[in-house]
């Protein structure tokens, strides 16, 4: 090994050692790129799987879903999470334009939820008093988790199917910390339910 | 006859003005002033859970272990949803309990936050100090050590090269 050489690996360990030793303090100075930042939204059956198509509810008898938001924001996220009953015909969530549904919240939950956390917990939904009379039925009462909630909802009986539709809107919302108030996270997902008139 | 009925029509009259309109006013003025109580209690725990969130936030971000508050926070989180229900189900003495039991539940909590914060942001510049200096102690120590290694290094080399001996092909 000539001289040049021995000269160049001494400056070069010399480097390595000085980087390692700066190390801490780069590390503290230095912003690092984070990831992508998002939440998610999920809805998956009694069963703990996801269930396509329309959930069938007669009246007094309870269902269950597993609702389930995740934070992947980067920092610690305090979320409301709306839900609305609409029927077919009642507006649901724009996702494209940001906008919630305008329907009235009939339960709010709040979670406070770390970077890279999440939570998953069961809903038991059960309609109370539901009288069908001819193209209509009136939902008066729905009892979420052992307590009751008065809807007073009509739902109209389907022309193309007959059958009478609802549906249960889940939308999450976020607390912005700059602006002090809750906006609507542009996350929501639905669940169509048949009522049946069988007791 | 016709007196008699006359007289019994304001008797009527008289009692539902003086009796039946009142209650059934003072009723409805009863449950609409439980209700604007109620909600006014909702905004308020409301808003106390709003600010006790954004205190516990900036101590997250300052890098404080929140786990505790965090806690708080859900048990006060889940009083509001249930005052909310309360008050959707008419029931407003509910309502302004489960409100008034949130707003308990982060009574405080803020300035604890803030002042964990405080003490964490302050221990998180004491590292940083220590780390800037133990880097910079580092770094000179590097460069001494370097320099002395240098001269240790290149003595060896040359005396290597000083000590090597030519050799000689012997001629036959």
């Amino acid at each position: 090994m000539n001289f040049g050489n021995v000269k160049l690996l001494y400056l070069l360990s010399c480097i390595a050692l000085g980087s390692i030793i700066l190390a801490p303090t780069l590390y503290a100075f230095i912003p690092f790129p984070g990831g992508d930042k998002f939440s998610e939204l999920w809805l998956l059956g009694s069963n703990h799987l996801i269930e396509n198509g329309k959930h069938e509810v007669s009246a007094n008898k309870p269902f269950s879903v597993y609702l389930g938001v995740a934070n992947h924001m980067g920092d610690l996220e305090f979320y409301k999470v709306h839900v609305k009953l609409g029927s077919l015909s009642d507006p649901l969530p724009d996702r494209a334009a940001g906008l919630p549904s305008p329907l009235e919240t009939i339960l709010e939950r709040n979670l406070f939820l770390g970077d890279d956390e999440n939570s998953e917990e069961e809903i038991i939904f059960s309609f109370e008093n539901m009288s069908f009379d001819g193209d209509t039925c009136r939902i008066s009462r729905l009892s979420i988790d052992d307590r009751d909630v008065l809807v007073n909802k009509i739902v109209r009986r389907d022309e193309l199917e007959g059958e009478f539709y609802c549906q249960l809107i889940f939308e999450l919302w976020i607390y912005n910390t700059t602006t002090f108030n809750f906006q609507f996270h542009n996350r929501a997902v639905w669940l169509w339910l048949n009522l049946n008139n069988s007791i | 006859m016709r007196k008699c009925r006359i007289l019994a029509f304001l008797v009527v009259a008289l009692f539902f003005t003086s009796v039946l309109l009142p209650t059934g006013f003072a009723v409805d003025a009863g449950d609409t002033a439980a209700a604007i109580e109620a909600a006014a209690d909702i905004n308020e725990a409301s808003l106390n859970l709003n600010l006790a969130f954004v205190a516990v936030a900036a101590a997250e971000d300052a890098g404080a272990d929140v786990e505790g508050f965090l806690v708080q926070l859900e048990v006060a989180g889940d009083f509001l949803s249930q005052a909310h229900l309360a008050l959707r189900d008419m029931n407003y003495e509910d309502a302004s309990s489960l409100a008034a039991e949130c707003s308990k539940e982060v009574e405080g909590l803020g300035s604890e936050a803030t002042q964990l914060a405080t003490k964490t942001k302050r221990e998180k510049i004491d590292n940083l100090i220590l780390t800037v200096v133990g880097s910079g102690i580092g770094l000179i120590l590097l460069f001494i050590l370097g320099s002395m290694g240098w001269v240790v290094v290149r003595g060896r080399y040359y005396r290597g090269i000083f000590e090597m001996k030519p050799e000689v092909e012997e001629s036959s």
